[in-house]
């Protein structure tokens, strides 16, 4: 990041190279749209690159791109409301959610990425950064713009009703 | 899983700017300017209106506290707009709202003890007699102060730029109101609160302003980035 800094279009690359993937990953899982999820990637990659000197050295460039990343989500959040709310895809457009390490021996890939999909969205996100992503909750209460407490209360939540709705299938 | 190619139109962003840059000062640094604004802007007062007629009852403390307090607290709220306008950097609504009334509450404060420690300046209708000038002056010199916030504000290309806006609005209203109380000796209570309140109030809306149209931008920009993807990939298909 500091050679990016520096004006190296090869950090970049890798800078790209690196979080694009999962990066694309948390905005599909907040969109559940794939072809929304790659116009939010690269605007958030345009962002990174216009705001490239508010990156400081001393902090984690993951937590400044995944901010970056749920600022776009929000800001297409508000151009969306505008046009029309809540676009609905068919259900074989919907990207996998990438499924938390401790949710896995709970049931199966599929059905968890299911459940996942039903959380809140900024359980949702709280939970995906922290589990997934491996953020600290003070790096994810910086990226969503709230408290650590917070953060950790919204994903502890999250893995609660995770755990229910995942027991409730179980059950059936 | 496949690597993400780099979309060929960022890829000719980035390289037709690559100039270096250098990071910026932590917030509460960049912060500092406004207290050189505001040492510059007490000194104009002094010099072309001179200080409050009461200045003597009001003592060292309540004359020069005062404005230290208010201008510490409007340099903290737009040290906290700067913090706002950085991905990662942000204090978050809820701690911002609370400095936002904790600032308001110690304006509140601070009126009521000066109010207790001098009658001030008597005149006829507290309420009305040079109101409208008051809130004028105070909300001139904040706007030149909330010109070098905003200047800050952009600096950092700001995503949630309401709220940071909004703090580096309310900001410079409370670093005004400091400069401005060496100069008004009226302290009547309805005074104080209406007429130097408004203009905090609305140099704070004026910052929320600055960030909706600052968001607005974005988003414009982002759509036409939207559209020239698509079409571009129509013109591929």
């Amino acid at each position: 990041m500091v050679a990016y800094q520096g004006g190296d279009e090869s950090a970049f690359e890798s800078l790209y190279g690196e979080l694009a993937g999962p990066v694309r990953a948390f905005l599909a899982s907040l969109t559940r749209n794939a072809a929304r999820a790659d116009d939010l990637l690269q605007e958030t990659f345009f962002h990174v690159h216009r705001a490239r000197q508010t990156y400081d050295p001393t902090r984690s460039a993951k937590a400044w791109v995944y901010a970056i990343a749920h600022n776009v989500f929000l800001m297409a959040c508000r151009t969306d409301r505008r046009r029309r709310r809540n676009e609905e895809l068919p259900a074989e457009d919907l990207p996998d959610l990438p499924v938390p390490a401790e949710a896995e021996s709970l049931a199966s890939r599929d059905l968890v990425s299911r459940a996942l999909a039903t959380l809140p969205v900024d359980r949702r996100e709280a939970l995906l950064l922290h589990h997934v992503e491996g953020l600290s909750f003070q790096e994810v209460g910086a990226v969503l713009g709230v408290t650590t407490m917070a953060a950790k209360l919204r994903s502890h939540r999250a893995m609660g009703q995770l755990r229910e709705l995942l027991a409730r299938e179980g059950a059936r | 899983m496949s690597p993400t190619p780099l979309p060929p139109a960022l890829r000719a962003a980035v390289a037709s700017d690559l100039r270096p840059v250098r990071p910026l000062a932590s917030p509460a640094r960049r912060a500092l300017a406004l207290l050189a604004w505001a040492a510059v802007a007490a000194a104009l007062v002094l010099a072309l209106r001179g200080l409050r007629s009461d200045a003597a009852e009001l003592g060292l403390l309540l004359t020069w506290g005062v404005v230290l307090a208010e201008v510490a607290a409007g340099a903290g709220l737009v040290a906290l707009a700067l913090a706002e306008a950085v991905p990662a950097r942000g204090p978050g609504r809820g701690a911002a709202l609370l400095a936002l009334g904790g600032a308001a509450a110690l304006f509140v404060a601070l009126a009521a003890v000066t109010r207790r420690a001098s009658r001030g300046m008597e005149v006829d209708d507290p309420l009305l007699s040079f109101g409208p000038s008051c809130a004028g002056l105070q909300g001139f010199i904040g706007l030149t102060a909330f010109a070098v916030a905003a200047l800050l504000v952009l600096r950092a290309a700001p995503m949630r730029a309401r709220l940071a806006g909004l703090l580096a609005g309310a900001g410079t209203g409370f670093l005004a109101e400091g400069v401005y109380h060496l100069d008004c000796p009226i302290t009547h209570l309805s005074h104080v609160l209406v007429w130097h309140g408004s203009a905090i109030l609305l140099l704070a809306l004026l910052g929320f302003g600055f960030g909706l149209a600052l968001e607005a931008r974005e988003r414009a920009r982002m759509e036409r980035r939207r559209a020239g993807t698509a079409a571009r990939k129509g013109g591929e298909g």
